[in-house]
Parts: structure tokens; C-alpha cells; sequence
């Protein structure tokens, strides 16, 4: 019975000295596996970011969570662009001078809506354009920005 | 623009911290330590609110070269977001105001 408790004492501490060595290995992988999950021009941004916010969390097995919970994130971010990408999919029409632009969706932040607008001035050089009607689907109310060439 | 982002209660907790820290800004990892909102949550909420305006985030000063480690993305809240803030509050709070916004 001696002989098991010490054997099981000694695995036990062994098994820990392990787990000790590789879980600072194990966080990085976990955070170069996020970042590959990452849009591709994401990259080099969090790449650099995570590696400065890992080093500055405490105790390896917390390091670790942090690493693994950075899966997440770079779904969770890759799944905000991909929802953008979406939205700009936006339908337009000329009448005259204005520009109306319908989107998608309410949720499109109004920076978001500025850039489109700015984004239609360059790839329709011929639109004397003066301002950009937005309209959203799900909104009663337009948006009328200026945008003069 | 309150409706471009959904208040979340993380989301709450986040931009709380950001304002603990007004001019000196504050990192991701200094978010994490001081709220119980998890890696995969927090940096989700911070892409989201800097992509609507109401976040900046710049570098730390410093070459990573003489830092001897990565330079931290600093995040603020700007002068939109901080607006934002309150008029999205204002319907939650009584009298309007937020203590840690006055």
C-alpha cells in the first residue's frame, strides 16, 4: 500500500513537471493557430498584439486559457468581417445628381456607410455625384450625406 | 449611431475599463486582468467597437527591437464613442449621467 501511494505521489509530480514544460509551448501554438484563423490582412496586426498581451498575463496554465480563448476571438473577428463583406453587397441607383444607395441591413455602422459612399466616388468616376441617400431596409428614415466631388 | 452596436454586458465592462484609463489608454491584456470577460469575448467586442468608431487603438511608443518583446495595442475611447456612450446610456440610467462618464 506504501509502495502504490509513493509511486502514485511521484507520478503525480511528474505528470505535473510535464504538463509545466509543455504548457508554454502548448500557448503558443494555440496563439499561431488563432492567428492563422484570422483574415488574411488581420494578420500581422494581432499577430503582434497577442503575442504582447500573452506575455503579459501570469502563471502558464492562465497564459494558456488566454491562448485557447484567442480561438474564439479570431473566429468571433473573422465572423464580423465576413458579415461586413455581406453588407457592402448594397444595390444603387443614379436619378440625376444623387446617388441613393440602399443597404442591407440597419446594423451597417455609419462609418461604414461614409466609406461606401467614398468607395462609389472612385469606382463610378463619371457620377457628378452631390450627395448619397442611404437608405436602410429596416429603417423608416433615409441618411443624407454630401459628398461633392 | 447607438444602434450600430449592441450593448452587450461584456461590452459594458469593456468600455469601463477603457475609461478607467482616458488619456494614457489601456491594452487588451490590462483589460482581461481587471474584468472577467474571457480572451474570446473581449477582442471580438474591441474589433467591433473600433470598426464603429466609438475605439481607436494605436501602438505602443518603442521599437519592438529596444522593447525586447511585441509593442501593446493601446485602446482609447474616442471622442464619437464616448458620445455614443452616453446617449446609448442615458435611456438606462435615471438622471443620464454615468458616474464613471462624469
Amino acid at each position: 500500500m506504501a509502495i502504490v501511494t509513493i509511486l502514485e505521489a511521484f507520478l503525480g509530480k511528474l505528470i505535473c513537471k510535464e504538463i509545466e514544460a509543455w504548457l508554454p509551448q502548448a500557448s503558443r501554438e494555440l496563439l499561431n493557430l488563432a492567428i492563422s484563423k484570422l483574415p488574411a490582412h488581420e494578420r500581422s496586426r494581432y499577430a503582434e498584439e497577442w503575442s504582447a498581451d500573452l506575455a503579459n498575463i501570469p502563471g502558464d496554465l492562465s497564459r494558456a486559457m488566454f491562448a485557447l480563448g484567442l480561438l474564439k476571438a479570431a473566429w468571433g473577428i473573422h465572423e464580423i468581417e465576413k458579415q461586413q463583406h455581406e453588407l457592402i453587397r448594397a444595390m444603387y441607383r443614379t436619378r440625376g445628381k444623387v446617388l441613393t444607395l440602399v443597404l442591407c441591413d440597419e446594423n451597417l455602422p455609419t462609418s461604414r456607410q461614409e466609406r461606401i459612399g467614398q468607395l462609389l466616388t472612385i469606382t463610378v468616376p463619371n457620377l457628378q455625384m452631390e450627395s448619397l441617400i442611404v437608405k436602410l431596409l429596416a429603417s423608416s428614415g433615409m441618411k443624407v450625406y454630401s459628398m461633392r466631388k | 449611431m447607438s444602434k450600430d452596436i449592441r450593448i452587450t454586458g461584456p461590452m459594458l465592462k469593456v468600455i469601463g475599463q477603457i475609461l478607467v484609463a482616458p488619456d494614457s489608454g489601456i491594452s487588451g491584456a490590462e483589460i482581461f486582468k481587471s474584468t472577467d470577460v474571457a480572451s474570446g469575448t473581449l477582442y471580438p467586442i474591441l474589433f467591433r467597437l473600433e470598426k464603429a468608431g466609438w475605439v481607436s487603438s494605436e501602438w505602443e511608443e518603442g521599437d519592438p527591437s529596444e522593447l525586447g518583446r511585441p509593442r501593446k495595442r493601446i485602446y482609447r475611447l474616442t471622442a464619437t464613442g464616448a458620445r455614443e456612450c452616453r446617449l446609448a446610456f442615458n435611456g438606462l440610467i435615471p438622471n443620464g449621467r454615468l458616474a464613471w462618464l462624469s
